[in-house]
C-alpha cells in the first residue's frame, strides 16, 4: 500500500512539474511567436506610415495561445514517449500560425491607391515571404528536429 | 542550465533579425528613397529614377506604360546614388498610364512601386 502511495505521489509530482515546465515552454513561445515577431512585423508598418492590420479577435487568440499551453504541457507529461516531440511539433506549427494570425494572416504588404499629390497614386506591394522563410528555416524546423533529436538521445542513452 | 532546444530557438531567433534587417534598413529610407525626375530632351521625355537608400537593389526595372506600349530600363544592381533611365517620345507621353519600379531588396525581398496618374503630356 505504501509503494502504491509512493507512485500516485511521484505521479502527481511528475505532472505538476510538466504542467509548471509546459507553461514555460509556452510561454518562451508565445513571446517569440507572438508578441516578437509581430512587433517586427508592425514596425515595418510604422516605417512604411501605414496602419499594422488588425490582430485576431481575442477570443481565437485566447482559444489559439490556450491550444499551445495544452500541448507544450502534454509534450512535458509524455517526455520520453514517442508523442512527446509530435506534441512538441504541434506546439511549434501552432506558434507560428498565432505569428502569422497576429500579422495579419498575409505573406505580403500590398497598399494601393495612397495619394501623393496633385491627382498621383502610389501602388505599394513588399513580399514578405523572405522573410517567414528565414522564420521556417532558422526557428521552426530546427526547433522540430530538435525535439526528435532530443527523444531519440535520451532513447539511445537508456 | 539552458536546453538545446532553447538554444536553438534563440540562435535562430537571432538569425531571422538578420533576415529581417534589410527590408528595416529599405523601409527605414524609402520615404526620401526615391526621387522620379522627368525632362524633356529634343522630341523625348526622359523620365529618371534616382535612388538613396543604402541597401542595395538587385534586378532592378523601370517600367513606363503608354497607350498600348511597354517602355523598360533595367539594371543588375542598384547602390545608394545610382539613377536609372529611360526615354519615351513625347506622344507616348501623352497616353502615360503608369511609371513602375521594381526590384528586389538584397536580391530577397521583391518590391514594387507603381505611379498612376501621372501626366506626361
Amino acid at each position: 500500500m505504501a509503494s502504491t502511495e509512493g507512485l500516485v505521489g511521484k505521479w502527481g509530482l511528475r505532472v505538476i512539474f510538466s504542467i509548471i515546465l509546459g507553461f514555460i515552454d509556452a510561454a518562451f513561445f508565445y513571446v517569440a511567436f507572438g508578441v516578437l515577431l509581430p512587433s517586427i512585423i508592425e514596425q515595418l508598418y510604422m516605417q512604411l506610415g501605414l496602419t499594422p492590420p488588425p490582430t485576431p479577435a481575442p477570443g481565437s487568440r485566447i482559444l489559439l495561445i490556450t491550444a499551445i499551453t495544452g500541448v507544450f504541457i502534454m509534450a512535458r507529461i509524455l517526455a520520453g514517449t514517442p508523442l512527446s516531440p509530435v506534441f512538441r511539433t504541434a506546439g511549434i506549427l501552432l506558434s507560428l500560425n498565432l505569428a502569422i494570425a497576429a500579422s495579419g494572416g498575409e505573406l505580403a504588404i500590398s497598399v494601393s491607391g495612397i495619394d501623393v499629390g496633385e491627382g498621383v497614386q502610389l501602388d505599394f506591394q513588399l513580399d514578405l515571404t523572405p522573410l517567414y522563410a528565414g522564420i521556417i528555416l532558422f526557428i521552426v524546423f530546427p526547433s522540430i528536429l530538435g525535439s526528435f533529436i532530443d527523444y531519440y538521445l535520451g532513447e539511445a542513452s537508456r | 542550465m539552458i536546453s538545446l532546444n532553447k538554444l536553438t530557438l534563440l540562435v535562430g531567433l537571432i538569425l531571422s533579425i538578420f533576415v529581417a534587417a534589410p527590408l528595416y534598413t529599405f523601409l527605414s529610407g524609402l520615404e526620401d528613397g526615391f526621387n522620379v525626375e522627368v525632362e524633356s530632351i529634343d522630341e523625348e521625355l526622359r523620365i529618371t529614377l534616382y535612388y538613396n537608400i543604402e541597401i542595395p537593389l538587385t534586378e532592378v526595372k523601370l517600367v513606363v506604360k503608354a497607350g498600348d506600349r511597354i517602355y523598360e530600363a533595367s539594371a543588375k544592381k542598384l547602390y545608394e546614388g545610382d539613377t536609372l533611365s529611360l526615354q519615351i517620345p513625347f506622344k507616348a507621353a501623352e497616353s502615360l498610364e503608369y511609371i513602375r519600379f521594381e526590384g528586389s531588396i538584397a536580391g530577397l525581398y521583391k518590391v514594387s512601386l507603381t505611379l498612376r496618374g501621372v501626366t506626361g503630356g
